[in-house]
């Protein structure tokens, strides 16, 4: 549905969207994942036919944007990350507004238009303006007005921003649901639990350029992080257990750290037998054991060298 | 696409208390504040300084000085001597508002004989030169009272000489009119003398009557102008001449609001979904200048029916007329800051911008000072300011009763502009990369 390649978007000296590629299948939800300033917006933008490309190609729907926008615009919806509404309309006008400029009229429209609002709960305040409605609201009547010519794909930019936990989640049911009905999205965020628990597929996005591209599990392998085995021996037996441990199969690498011993092991459940047997044999007791597993977190901080501002 | 977008813009209007009203109470209430400062409802008369004047005829050289030193004293007018021919040379060039022309023999005033003064009026300056008329009528009329009260106090045959009997004394003397009324019926020579006496007082009083109505001095007034084609006069109402120039001065502002309108949909994000949407690649634009234009339209209709309601301000022979310029010139100014809205980058930078050059324009085109009267220097550079052309067009209908015929060069001269400015508008979008450059 969406495919991109080798695009390239500078402002003056500044690479916003540096040789990314990636492409999104019908029926998916893809998360671009990154920091601010990190080129989500401009991608979308580039993908909405908004901006031109300075190199590379874009298709939405197998049109070229370059070369087609017209027919690209009529095939996707957009979100914008700021609130786009008209605050002195009311919700059914403004989703009417944007409905006629797609050429919906008449009943087709109002049948829309009321689903519409049905689905992001507006119905009740249908007719009262926009700017008496809270923050949630708003996002929500924001992301309907992407969808009134009912979009094939929906390009979804930081929709939550600014936005509190309950209102957050139920903006995140709405897009579920909204996918469930075979909507393709381009979901951008900077939020690392929201691309995990609403991407099928993820890409992580930084300076312009795609860090990891893959599915949650794909991405902690590409990485090729390990889990880390961590336990606590007696301070005389550390350095002669590293040793040891080092040397067995699987095993990375072994380390000692504040005391403790490290082992970075492919996978850390497996081990564990071996290392109780090792320990009995050498009489020593197994205390204070702990698995850690990788997470996208981590896997972010080393990819992108800084942590996610909220 | 055009219509979603103009009506779009027009519910947003319309649920905006406050545009709602600066556009309908705005007019209304500039209509106010020119009727207090200029002397009340129902009109009244500008101040206006000495008006140039010139005087034709070869009084006698004393009678000259007085009659020049008289009117300028008054500080109402300044006055040249010169002949018909230069008198009607200055005012088809409005160069002075009226020529009186004055009886060969200026004595013929004081005669009871029909004498003839003419005043040739420029029409161009009509308040002024009705001044000059209603002066000289009054000034005729008080010469024409001093006649009058001179014949009735001195009979034209005199009073008798001292000496003579006195026909009078002896004819009144008694005690009652009945007695007087015998005495001159039974006839005697006193009493024949007595009653001749009468009659020619009578005679006199009858003149008196005659010297006030009809005039002895009748007043031939001429308008001078070879364009003055029409019958309808121009206008003598003060609104006509200030309330359109003032009207398209507050006009100008709304304009450059509403086209920096595409300032707000920007910070507002809309912008950024109309252009994703499969709009025109001028539909944007030219919607924008849709919406202005009707804005622009409603409130010359206010102003045109507060004017007219409130100051009996005149609309124009012609029911077309004022209808066509009003659409003009809303036209026109509708496009005039589409431009300056594509070039400046945000809402605060382009009413800085709009304010000076609207200020300015409207210095230079004739929105201050009736066109007609402005400045020789003012009137060659107004042609070059948008707003010189609606304000010349709408002085020609309240002013001098044009019609449509008179006002269509004039009104070409709008649409020229507003297609102008509308095609710059187009044209600096596609430069700065349509979509891109908006963002
Ligand atoms: N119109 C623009 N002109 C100049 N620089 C821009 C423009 N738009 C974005 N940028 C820059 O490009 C980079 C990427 O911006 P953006 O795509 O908005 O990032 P994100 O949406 O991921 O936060 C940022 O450094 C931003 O400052
Ligand atoms: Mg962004």
């Amino acid at each position: 549905m969406i495919r991109v390649s080798n695009l390239v978007k500078s402002f003056g000296d500044l690479r916003a969207v540096d040789d990314l590629s990636f492409a999104v299948g019908p029926g998916e939800i893809f998360g671009l994942l990154g920091p601010n300033g990190a080129g989500k917006t401009t991608t979308i933008s580039v993908l909405s036919t908004l901006l031109p490309a300075d190199a590379g190609s874009a298709s939405v729907c197998g049109h070229d944007v370059a070369a087609e926008p017209g027919a690209v615009r009529r095939r996707i919806g957009v979100v914008p990350q700021e609130l786009a509404l008209y605050e002195e309309l009311t919700a059914e006008q403004n989703l009417a507004t944007f409905g006629q400029l797609y050429g919906l009229s008449g009943p087709r429209l109002k049948s829309r238009i009321g689903e519409l609002l049905e689905l992001a709960e507006l119905a009740e305040h249908a007719r009262r303006p926009v700017k008496g409605f809270s923050g949630g609201m708003k996002r929500r009547l924001n992301i309907m007005l992407g969808l009134v010519h009912a979009p094939e794909i929906l390009f979804l930019d930081e929709p939550t921003v600014g936005i509190d936990a309950q209102a957050r989640s139920r903006i995140l049911d709405l897009i579920r649901s909204m996918n469930a009905r075979g909507l393709t999205v381009l979901y951008t965020t900077h939020y690392l639990e929201e691309a995990e628990h609403l991407c099928d597929r993820i890409g992580v996005i930084d300076h312009g350029r795609l860090a990891a591209l893959g599915d949650k599990e794909e991405l902690i392998r590409q990485i090729g992080e390990h889990d880390v085995v961590r336990v606590q021996v007696p301070a005389a037996a550390l350095a002669p257990a590293a040793a040891a441990a080092a040397a067995w199969p699987d095993v990375t690498f072994a380390d000692l750290r504040r005391g403790k011993l490290e082992i970075h092991c492919r996978d850390g459940a497996a081990l564990l037998p071996r290392l109780q047997a090792e320990l009995s044999a050498g009489g020593l007791g197994l205390d204070q054991l702990e698995v850690i597993r990788p997470n996208l977190e981590s896997l972010y901080l080393k990819i992108t060298g800084r942590a996610l501002r909220e | 696409m055009l219509r979603v977008l103009v009506i779009k813009d027009i519910r947003r209007w319309w649920s905006d208390r406050q545009a709602v009203i600066v556009t309908l109470l705005l007019p209304l209430m500039l209509t106010a504040v020119l009727g207090i400062s200029f002397g009340g409802f129902g009109g009244g008369a500008p101040e206006i300084e000495a008006i140039p004047l010139a005087l034709v005829g070869d009084p006698p050289a004393l009678l000259r000085e007085q009659l020049e030193r008289a009117l300028r004293e008054s500080g109402l007018f300044a006055p040249v001597w010169c002949d018909s021919a230069e008198a009607d040379r200055l005012v088809r060039k409005g160069e002075v508002r009226a020529a009186v022309l004055l009886p060969g023999d200026l004595q013929q005033l004081l005669s009871p004989e029909r004498v003839a003064i003419g005043v040739w009026k420029d029409p161009g300056s009509v308040l002024q030169a009705d001044i000059v008329e209603q002066i000289l009528r009054r000034g005729l009329k008080r010469v024409q009272g001093g006649e009058a009260v001179y014949l009735a106090a001195w009979p034209a045959d005199g009073f008798p000489a001292t000496g003579e009997p006195d026909p009078f004394g002896d004819l009144l003397a008694g005690d009652s009119l009945a007695a007087v009324w015998r005495r001159i019926r039974d006839g005697s020579a006193e009493a024949e003398a007595a009653r001749q006496k009468f009659e020619a007082i009578l005679d006199h009083q009858a003149a008196l009557i005659d010297a006030f109505d009809p005039p002895a001095v009748a007043l031939t007034v001429v308008d001078r102008t070879g364009q003055e084609a029409k019958g309808v006069g121009p206008s003598t109402n003060m609104f006509d001449y200030i309330l359109p120039g003032m009207g398209i001065f507050f006009l100008m502002f709304a304009a450059a609001a509403a086209a920096g309108d595409l300032h707000r949909e920007r910070a507002g994000g809309t912008l950024r979904r109309l252009l994703v949407a499969p709009l025109g690649s001028s539909d944007l634009l030219v919607g924008k200048w849709l919406f202005a234009m009707l804005n622009g339209l409603l409130q010359l209709v206010v102003l045109f029916a507060a004017g007219r309601l409130l100051f009996r301000m005149s609309l124009g022979p012609d029911p077309l007329a004022l209808p066509l310029a009003a659409v003009a010139t809303s036209a026109m100014l509708a496009s005039l800051f589409l431009p300056l809205a594509l070039l400046t980058s945000n809402e605060k930078q382009m009413g800085s911008i709009s304010t000076g050059v609207t200020l300015f324009m409207a210095m230079v085109g004739g929105n201050f000072i009736n066109v007609d009267q402005m400045p020789a220097v003012l009137q060659a550079a107004g042609r070059f300011t948008p707003n010189y052309w609606a304000n010349r067009t709408f002085n020609d209908i309240a002013v001098h009763g044009r019609g449509v015929g008179d006002i269509l060069p004039r009104v070409a001269v709008l649409f020229g502009i507003a297609a102008v400015m509308l095609a710059v508008a187009v044209a600096i979008y596609r430069r700065r990369g349509g979509k891109a450059g908006l963002l």
